[in-house]
């Protein structure tokens, strides 16, 4: 069965590219470009994981997330968070909302990004 | 492959926020190159990311995003640079393949010329030999220029003399004033024929008029002949000269602009 997977993230380049790196992998992806838009596609799609960016147009990354995991519908989807913010106090902030990953995106290779969605998918 | 050319739009995307980020926060010199850092950024990844819009996405934007004007613009800007310069390249090497790049004019004046004006040119081992008025003047039968912007001229003089020719450009019609003067020699063969051809990087022709002079110098006697009558002649330029020759600064100016567009634009997007 192939998986979803949902992409928020609002350059439109880069989510152009994710998809590539994602469909090449075999993943149907679904992708939006706020944090509002993201919400409302994963609670009526319910992809196997989340690719979420933190600097969102209309609702914040964290919130978005902070929605997710208090929504028993979407509680247990894990997600995965790519963004230009790399502060310890970011990822804190990620873990504690339950986050299930946080890459930052100047120094992550999308090779160990996929692994990590395959570790957590299979 | 694919890997790493993702991999670098994502860190040419986080290298454009970080820059504009350093923007907002720092000053002066350190501020304006980060602005320009940010603009050959994204030019760089409006290129790399061009296979990107052959791909079609799942969803489409609805709206405009300041990021899709932005890219579109960078793209549009490498498109017309691009557009520009194979014209030019076309200009440049196509049209002197099929037009004369320089049209002359040959007036000849039997002007009495001054003896010690001409001669005060002329090389110092021939200024000071013998005049020898058995050394027949060379003449000059022909001028006519290279398409690589240098001149040929041909006559007669003495079988198997040194041919001395002075070259000089004009200000005015007459040749009181004498300047960047160039002095050749070449050898007559045995039928009394010499020809001359200046190197392009020596005697680029511009369009103004020009004087011209001979004498024979002969090596065996060590004397020489008089001087010729100057000779005049002028470049003009035709329609594709003046095309191919301003074609260069009229897009350069062109390029400028848009690219004083596009930076423009870039920097109230910012």
């Amino acid at each position: 069965m192939i998986k979803k997977i949902m992409v928020i993230e609002d350059e439109q380049i880069l989510l152009r590219a994710l998809n590539v790196e994602l469909l090449s992998q075999g993943f149907e992806v679904l992708s939006a470009k706020d944090g509002e838009t993201g919400l409302r596609l994963i609670r009526e799609e319910e992809p196997e994981l989340v690719l979420l960016d933190l600097i969102l147009p209309k609702l914040h990354g964290f919130e978005v997330l902070k929605a997710l995991k208090s929504d028993e519908k979407t509680k247990d989807i894990p997600v995965i968070i790519l963004s230009n913010l790399g502060q310890d106090s970011d990822i804190k902030k990620a873990e504690e909302l339950g986050a299930a990953g946080y890459f930052v995106k100047a120094s992550t290779d999308l090779s160990e990004l996929s692994n990590k969605i395959n570790k957590i998918l299979t | 492959m694919r890997g790493r050319w993702t991999n670098l739009i994502l860190h040419t995307s986080a290298s454009i926020y970080k820059r504009k980020n350093n923007v907002a926060v720092s000053y002066a010199s350190r501020s304006i190159f980060d602005v320009f850092a940010v603009i050959f950024l994204e030019l760089f990844l409006a290129v790399i990311s061009f296979p990107l819009y052959l791909v079609s996405k799942g969803d489409s934007a609805k709206g405009k995003s300041q990021y899709k004007i932005r890219r579109i613009f960078t793209l549009s800007f490498l498109i017309v640079i691009l557009i520009v310069w194979l014209a030019k390249l076309i200009l440049m090497v196509g049209l002197p393949l099929y037009f004369d790049s320089r049209h002359f004019t040959v007036t000849t004046e039997n002007k009495a010329t001054s003896q010690a004006a001409a001669q005060s040119y002329l090389l110092p081992e021939v200024y000071n030999t013998q005049l020898d008025a058995s050394i027949s003047i060379p003449t000059v039968e022909k001028i006519s220029a290279e398409k690589s912007g240098g001149l040929m001229v041909s006559g007669l003089g003495k079988a198997g003399s040194k041919i001395v020719v002075n070259i000089g450009k004009t200000q005015n019609e007459t040749a009181s004033e004498f300047n960047n003067i160039k002095i050749y020699i070449v050898n007559a063969d045995k039928s009394g024929n010499w020809t001359l051809e200046t190197d392009v990087k020596v005697f680029n022709l511009k369009p103004g008029q020009y004087w011209l002079q001979a004498m024979a110098y002969d090596e065996i006697t060590g004397k020489k002949s008089d001087v010729s009558s100057t000779q005049y002649f002028e470049i003009t330029q035709n329609l594709y000269d003046r095309i191919i020759s301003r074609a260069d600064i009229y897009l350069n100016y062109f390029m400028i602009a848009f690219v004083a567009l596009g930076i423009f634009s870039i920097i109230i997007l910012i």
